[in-house]
């Protein structure tokens, strides 16, 4: 079956995210939303960390809506607090942006394998080759950033730390491991992509509006 | 294929020379192996004959080299060096690029300039070849450590290239893993392929290498081939542990399947027992399931002093910006002063950030946080990894030292040199069970399994 080309769908996902900030109709916000979820329905399981950000987003979302725009009628008590229909109607209106920007990247990032994605940015929409592998290379490195993660965060529960940064010292020494492990992996592989002929790369240029 | 002289690379002018004036001849088919121990320049050479540190790391390299024809030292050159050449890294995680096994072979005939179908098709038959066409297209990390380097090996020859350099290629490996990597050069060779192995383990190679090298200090000098046989250098007797500091019973450990099955182990105090299998075995989770952290999926019976897990990367292990921060911290059980006393680069280097140490120092440091943190029971995990046989002996010494002071540790590793030369115990993980064995027994099996023959 026929699918648009990465270059389409990153054009289609960017299209719709930025299509977030300007409709203002709930329902259009939650058809559109509903659509881009329907499409990447069978592996959502693969983005749930997006629904997870998301899901805390909305905290903050709630609060903002509260503290910035709780006017009009009060719609019910939260804690003994009135929350009126402006903080309800923002708070809506808010996650239905966001769920729409979420769900548009999800699904991007479901239907392409990184390569494709790098490899239609580059032929199609002539994304420089160093940028566009940049994004195949940061696929390839989340699950070892996040087993590194792990890892720290298993020996500073043995050593008695906080798991979870609340200081800025937390902070440093939970990244310090993991920028510097980080940074050597980065530096040879790039050593290793440059001896495998990245330099000699001569891109095709090629525009497809359909995968088949 | 290769000639090399007199090569000088150094990075950066201030600094002295890290290889001095070096000379290789190395001709159609044949292998040559550079031996030396870590920090003597190793890295460095193939790093100055690729063109890699005067193009890439902005070095100082003089004299002349020729890789069939292409001279790397030019910037014109150095383009064509993949074209000519293979690289194989020492560290699997730190070269492979791409998401999935196909996408990295495809990668590098791509950037050759093959169309992206026929890239694909040979792709696959070059991924049949090393025995991973069925896991094209999986995630590369779900593949084990072997398959990774045989990807590795995989993605530096799918191009046929005439000369194959290979550094360290079997660190990390198990037995079984380094087999399968003896086994490609010894086939590359009678391909007609040109291979430059770059080894601190040449024990391995010795049967393969037509000429051998060994740089120290940064000066290459021919070298005899490393003698046959296995220098076992125990000089004492295995001990017998104290009062215990982990007793287990019919412990089953996993990820919600069952991967490792203990009917019984024990570690006494002063005693240092050693877990070896392959990679992938289940000997991580077992440690990790004894340190606290997972929860055992069955037992009869665990009984564990307090112990303290120290990961296969030192580096994860601190948290502090100095040394003296990190052992201070760590003097819950011990105390600081004891601790200092036990770090032998101590007053050299109080005030260091832990990161800018040695990666032998950095052991030997994580190490002693471990036993700052529990005098019972101390958990290495694959200790050894990338150590060279003097940093080996410090690894040796530091654990040792520890043993004395009345720990017990539990070191998992498939690195037959700590069951030659440290174990007072072993067990093996014998299809998912783990069995007592005598660790010499299992030291000198798994050299066999390695291919090394034994005089």
């Amino acid at each position: 079956m026929a699918r648009p080309s990465a270059s389409l769908g990153f054009l289609i996902a960017l299209g719709l995210s930025l299509a977030a900030f300007v409709l203002e109709n709930e329902a259009v916000l939650l058809a559109l939303s509903l659509a881009c979820l329907a499409a990447s329905f069978k592996r959502l399981r693969r983005v749930y960390w997006v629904y997870a950000l998301y899901a805390v987003g909305l905290t903050g979302v709630f609060v903002n809506a509260v503290l910035f725009n709780n006017t009009g009628s009060t719609v019910f008590h939260l804690l003994g607090y009135p929350v009126r229909s402006g903080a309800v109607e923002g708070f809506v209106r808010v996650s239905l942006r966001l769920l729409l920007i979420a769900a548009a990247g999800s699904w991007f990032i479901t239907e392409y394998t990184p390569v494709e994605v790098a490899r239609g940015l580059e032929r199609e929409l002539g994304v420089p080759k160093g940028v566009a592998y940049a994004v195949a290379y940061a696929f390839r490195l989340m699950p070892l950033v996040a087993r590194d993660y792990r890892e720290v965060e298993f020996v500073r529960k043995e050593r008695g730390k906080r798991a979870v940064p609340v200081t800025p010292s937390d902070l440093a020494s939970i990244i310090t491991p993991l920028l510097r492990i980080g940074y050597e992996r980065a530096l040879w592989t790039g050593i290793s992509m440059e001896l495998r002929g990245f330099s000699l790369r001569r891109v095709k240029r090629e525009f497809r509006l359909l995968y088949r | 294929m290769l000639r090399v002289e007199g090569l000088t690379a150094s990075y950066g002018l201030e600094g002295g020379p890290v290889v001095k004036s070096a000379s290789i001849e190395l001709g159609d088919g044949e292998v040559a192996l550079v031996t030396g121990p870590s920090g003597s320049g190793k890295t460095t050479l193939v790093l100055a004959i690729t063109g890699v540190l005067k193009h890439l790391l902005n070095g100082h390299v003089t004299g002349r080299v020729s890789l069939g024809g292409v001279d790397p030292l030019d910037p014109h050159g150095f383009r064509r060096v993949p074209l000519v050449t293979g690289v194989v890294l020492q560290d699997p995680d730190r070269q492979i690029a791409m998401p999935t096994p196909l996408d990295e072979l495809v990668f590098t005939l791509e950037n050759m300039g093959y169309e992206t179908t026929v890239a694909v098709e040979k792709s696959r038959k070059v991924l049949e070849f090393f025995g991973l066409g069925a896991k094209a297209s999986e995630h590369v990390e779900n593949l084990s450590l072997g398959e990774k380097r045989r990807l590795t090996i995989a993605s530096a020859v799918v191009h046929d290239p005439g000369l194959l350099i290979l550094d360290e290629p079997t660190a990390s490996l198990d037995p079984w893993g380094v087999k399968n990597v003896v086994n490609f050069v010894d086939k590359a060779k009678r391909m007609g392929l040109s291979v430059l192995l770059v080894e601190h383990k040449p024990l391995f190679f010795r049967d393969l290498a037509d000429k051998t090298y060994r740089i120290e200090r940064g000066v290459l000098v021919d070298s005899p081939p490393p003698p046959a046989g296995l220098p076992v250098r125990r000089s004492t007797r295995s001990r017998e542990g104290g009062e215990s500091v982990l007793e287990a019973e019919d412990l089953v450990v996993g990820y919600g399947e069952p991967v490792l099955r203990a009917d019984s182990i024990r570690v006494g105090r002063g005693e240092v027992v050693v877990v070896a299998g392959p990679n992938g075995s289940g000997k991580t989770t077992l440690l990790k399931t004894i340190a606290g952290f997972l929860k055992p999926l069955s037992y009869r019976k665990v009984k564990a002093r307090r112990a303290f897990y120290v990961p296969q990367h030192p580096d994860f292990t601190f948290i502090h910006r100095t040394v003296e921060g990190e052992l201070r911290d760590a003097a819950r059980s011990v105390a600081f002063s004891e601790l200092a006393s036990m770090y032998p680069w101590f007053d050299q280097v109080r005030r260091r950030n832990p990161f800018t140490l040695s990666h032998g120092q950095r052991r030997w440091l994580a190490n002693l946080v471990a036993y700052g943190y529990s005098r019972d029971l101390i958990l290495l995990d694959e200790p050894s990894t990338g150590l060279d046989d003097v940093m080996f002996g410090e690894l040796v010494r530091a654990v040792r030292a520890l043993a004395e002071r009345g720990a017990g540790l539990l070191v998992s590793t498939h690195d037959p040199r700590l069951l030659l030369e440290l174990a007072d115990r072993a067990y093996f993980v014998d299809g998912g069970r783990l069995r007592e064995v005598d660790p010499v027994w299992l030291g000198l099996e798994m050299l066999r399994a390695a291919g090394v023959r034994l005089g």
